[in-house]
């Protein structure tokens, strides 16, 4: 098999051929320069996509897992390759069946390479390249255009992704391992699994489906249970990246605040569809994160998002396999820590499962590992006779930050949002007037419309934005005003307090006090009329003179308005 | 060799009943579609594999892109009607520091926002062709070759192939890409893809990501779409079952799980249970794909379509649209209930939303809709400026014992892999 002269894609299987074609690279109009990685160059990838990004890797065929992915670098448009990930495998392939007679662990009970690797012929690969393992095509690259990069009234974009697939015969079953790079950085892992049913049973009618031209005997219902291992490596150093739980947790009026924690040791944890929980793997050195953005925020650091997306499907089976209560692992980097499951039989030195490796190290200025795992319930029906209609599962390791702008794009924005400048807090009594101007610019010089809601009784917004009129209420507003140039909007939120006079049902509020409090939970007594601002405590209902008791998580520095008497105290 | 082929097979189609531009005439399509036009326009396309899609399609000012009248046929075999129609049934978008959703199909419309020419985006239909239809809108076909669909130690493999249409709308400077896969072997899916340009921006860092370059946070949202299906399995649209598949742990927590079909009998709305692996099957009530061609018991195999909820992740609920709480509703069909949200907005005296629209109606003998949602969530991040990278939303359902077998492969290799 030889590497492939073409612009797109280089699959070095020649040194002297790599030579040749690294130089080709410079003569091109987007030339790049590939990272060295660690590995023959036999084992390297090397690709160059339309819009000047590209991906450098290893590749190596196990017996195990069949092919490990390692040394992965990315390089975004018009920047230096950055490494990504040390290695990426599949650490696990569970296949329990209904009638739980059987559970296969393929990955160690078989192995997918070695001898369960397929001989790949061309009807394999078709526009695609073929690859040499130990003498034989036993994978298959390509680089072909996919539908959706991004769509504007002025520009628009395909992608391209660079595919590598492997089959792996077990049993039955003929499983597709295959990863896909994507021009912005993202990376998919998935299997297709092929081939035919497996197993039937003449007396199992609560766990399988009986088929036409085979009725004779029901062919059970199974999971596949895929387990991935991502050894993330973001930057420079292997011992600064950071795994944050990113979750989007709704107030009582529907607004969701985004919250951000890290773990900070070792975890397994749960999918939470509800609070659209994903994890993030970030870099916490900066050396890929933009200079101009400061910000504790680490969302806005470069790194990859799993969002848990194809979890319509989990199997859960607490008492026999504990580690399936969890989706998501962060472990400290481990070389014995290989597989999923059945570990110990070629680490014995090291655990079993994953729950086993998970002890409560601190992962700070560790190096990490993540694990992830996809499930899907395999119904037969008459179309998976006798050849098996294959079904994919996998999951999208999304590049969050790794370009400065939308790759490929010009860059060019002919229209800026126009910007609103408001303070954060009004405090006010009733019965004041008032005339505030908002002060508003837009580089553009376009003509500019306001909007409010929320706004304290009494008040309006006029055409020109100012907020005006007499306050005939009492209490907290959460005020939030627009402005928009037609196409774009800024939006700025004010929290309003406007103190009501004796008689109405209003009780005066003291002067707003702030608390910097640390990471934690506490507890918060007061008395109020009305539940202060912070939107965490906006699900309490006001009761007037009543004690009200809340915990707050509370992440960063945050300024509550409290009335007095107070009590604070950490818990 | 061209990789795809076109056939207008008049004659076949017009005995067979499927897709033809005499069967897309207004007066031919339900009326519950509710065409504004005079009529759809027809689409038919074969694999080589032999395996064909028929369908009428038209442009709806509300649910933009709306396939009716879908045939499938299997290699070797008659085509069979699938769905009456299938159309987005609503999109919601909030962003996060807002109280209040958008409801993009009753505020702007995805067909009355779809531009009737695109030709200055060649790219938009890139690997693909325009096509245009009755009302000069134009849509884009794209024909794919997707991956293995069946693969065999020893034999040649079998790959799968897709045609799909695309339609794209514009509201502000957001972009709605709604698209109908059609795969070889009988799957549909259909998707909704998100893009366009970021135009809102807040000063609340709960609610937005910093962007380089930008003065204030981009803020980020939730979107919601729910879909439209109105089964006709068979041809027969009084009769389709829906059927709620679990599987459920056994009592003594060995690890087993029995399998139950529970036949939804009155208008219902459900969630996903990915623990018992909850999905739905629509099924004919009276054919099987059996030798007898007869249907039988609940757990036959009768012709039909599984709803299967895998590639769902995230849910949304929200107090103010109780609609949104469900993952799966199916409701008897009433040929105004057509918008999950804000459907009297568009539809005068119907009701307003889909939990309204359930509300306990038997299922017997009466034409069925199923109603399905997903939910994603946008977080800007600086490669979504200045365009935003396309975000998906979609899901699958797939034909369960439409066939007999599978009717991929010569009959010789179903034979060595017996």
């Amino acid at each position: 098999v030889s590497g492939t002269n073409c612009r797109h894609l280089t699959v070095c299987t020649d040194a002297v051929l790599c030579v040749l074609l690294a130089a080709a690279f410079f003569m091109l109009p987007n030339k790049v320069q590939a990272v060295p990685l660690s590995c023959p160059a036999e084992h390297q990838l090397n690709v160059a996509y339309d819009n000047g990004a590209g991906f450098d890797l290893c590749w190596e065929s196990k017996q195990r897992e069949s092919i490990v992915l390692s040394d992965i670098h990315y390089r975004s448009v018009g920047k230096q390759s950055i490494s990504i990930i040390s290695t990426l495998r599949l650490a696990q392939l569970h296949v329990a069946y209904d009638d739980n007679n059987i559970t296969y662990n393929d990955v160690t009970q078989f192995g997918l390479g070695g001898g369960y690797l397929s001989t790949l012929t061309d009807a394999d690969c078709t526009d695609g390249e073929l690859i040499d393992i130990n003498g034989r095509a036993g994978m298959c690259s390509r680089l072909s255009p996919v539908m959706e990069a991004y769509y504007t009234a002025k520009e628009s974009r395909i992608t391209q992704v660079f595919s590598l697939h492997s089959i792996s015969h077990v049993g039955a079953y003929s499983y597709l391992l295959t990863w896909k790079f994507f021009d912005d950085g993202s990376i998919a892992a998935s299997v297709g699994a092929a081939g035919s049913l497996q197993r039937g049973s003449a007396d199992s009618p609560l766990h399988g489906r009986a088929l036409e031209g085979a009725a004779e005997k029901f062919w059970l219902s199974h999971t596949h249970n895929y387990y991935w291992r991502i050894d993330f490596d973001l930057g420079d150093s292997a011992l600064d990246d950071v795994v944050s739980e990113v979750s989007y947790e709704a107030d009582a009026e529907g607004r969701r605040a985004r919250h951000v924690k890290r773990v900070t040791s070792e975890a397994a944890r749960k999918i939470d569809p509800d609070n659209m929980l994903s994890w993030f793997i970030s870099d916490n050195a900066g050396e890929v994160i933009p200079g101009d953005i400061a910000s504790n925020d680490i969302t806005q650091s470069a790194g990859y998002v799993i969002e848990p997306l194809a979890y319509g499907h989990k199997l859960v089976r607490s008492d026999i396999e504990p580690y399936t209560d969890f989706d998501f692992f962060v472990t400290k980097q481990n070389d014995c820590e290989r597989f999923i499951s059945e570990n110990a039989k070629y680490h014995p030195e090291c655990g079993d499962d994953i729950l086993e490796y998970i002890n409560g190290d601190s992962l700070i200025d560790e190096d990490l590992v993540v694990w992830h795992r996809i499930s899907f319930h395999h119904v037969p029906r008459n179309e998976d006779r006798l050849r098996m209609h294959s079904h994919w599962d996998g999951f999208l390791m999304q590049a969050r930050n790794l370009s400065m702008q939308t790759p490929g794009h010009s860059g060019v924005v002919d229209n800026s949002a126009p910007v609103l400048s408001v303070p954060d807090f009004l405090q006010h009594d009733a019965g004041d007037q008032v005339d505030i101007k908002l002060h508003s610019n837009d580089a553009d010089g376009d003509i500019l419309t306001y909007a409010a809601s929320g706004l304290p009784d009494g008040v309006q917004l006029t055409e020109d934005g100012t907020l005006k009129g007499t306050i005939t209420g009492g209490g907290n507003y959460r005020v939030v005003l627009r402005v928009t140039d037609a196409e774009l909007t800024s939006s700025a939120l004010i929290q309003w307090q406007v103190v009501g006079s004796s008689g109405n049902g209003v009780v005066s509020m003291q002067a707003l006090l702030s608390f910097k409090l640390t990471e934690g939970d506490y507890t918060v007594r007061f008395r109020t009329p009305d539940v202060p601002t912070p939107a965490r405590l906006s699900r309490v209902p006001a009761s007037l003179e009543t004690m009200v008791e809340l915990q707050l998580s509370i992440y960063r520095e945050m300024a509550i308005p409290l009335m007095d008497p107070l009590v604070l105290s950490k818990m | 060799m061209s990789k795809f082929l076109f056939v207008f097979i008049v004659f076949w189609f017009a005995c067979t009943g499927v897709a033809s531009a005499d069967s897309c005439a207004a007066s031919n399509i339900d009326s519950d579609v509710g065409l504004h036009q005079a009529e759809a326009t027809s689409f038919e396309f074969q694999f080589d594999s032999g395996a064909s899609w028929a369908l009428c399609w038209h442009i709806d000012e509300h649910a933009g892109l709306v396939i009716s009248r879908v045939f499938y046929a299997a290699p070797s075999s008659e085509p069979r009607q699938v769905l009456d129609s299938l159309s987005v049934g609503q999109i919601l978008f909030k962003y996060d520091e807002d109280v209040q959703a958008e409801y993009l199909l009753s505020e702007s419309g995805l067909g009355a926002t779809l531009p009737q020419s695109r030709d200055s985006h060649p790219e938009e239909c890139a690997g693909g062709e325009h096509i245009i239809g009755v009302g000069g809108y134009q849509i884009c076909q794209r024909y794919q070759q997707l991956n293995h669909l069946t693969k065999v130690r020893r034999i040649a493999p079998v790959m799968r192939h897709e045609i799909s249409l695309h339609a794209q709308s514009q509201i502000g400077t957001h972009f709605y890409r709604q698209i109908y896969r059609l795969s070889e072997d009988g799957e549909i899916s259909p998707v909704v893809v998100f893009s366009g340009r970021i135009n809102r921006f807040t000063n609340d860092p709960r609610y937005g990501i910093k962007l380089k370059g930008v003065e204030n946070y981009a803020a980020s949202a939730t979107l919601l779409v729910n879909w439209r299906l109105d089964f006709n399995i068979n041809g027969t649209p009084a009769n389709d079952l829906v059927d709620e598949i679990e599987f459920t742990p056994s009592a003594n927590n060995d690890g087993s799980r029995n399998i139950s079909f529970n036949q939804l009998q009155i208008e219902t709305a459900r969630d996903i249970h990915s623990e018992n692996f909850r999905g739905w099957r629509i099924s004919d009530s009276t054919y099987s794909s059996g030798q007898s061609g007869v249907a039988t018991g609940s757990a036959d195999t009768r012709l039909g379509y599984y709803l299967d909820p895998q590639g769902s992740g995230y849910g949304y609920a929200s107090d103010t649209d109780q609609w949104s709480g469900f993952d799966f509703s199916v409701t008897a069909k009433r040929n105004c209930e057509k918008l999950a949200a804000e459907n009297d907005r568009v539809n005068e005296d119907c009701a307003a939303s889909l939990d309204a629209f359930v509300s306990g109606e038997s299922l017997s003998n009466v034409d069925t809709v199923v109603w399905y949602s997903m939910a994603r969530h946008f977080t800007p991040q600086m490669q979504d400026y200045p365009a935003i990278s396309a975000l998906p939303i979609g899901f699958k359902i797939l034909p369960f014992d439409w066939s007999a077998r599978s009717m991929f492969g010569s009959a010789a290799e179903q034979g060595e892999i017996q």
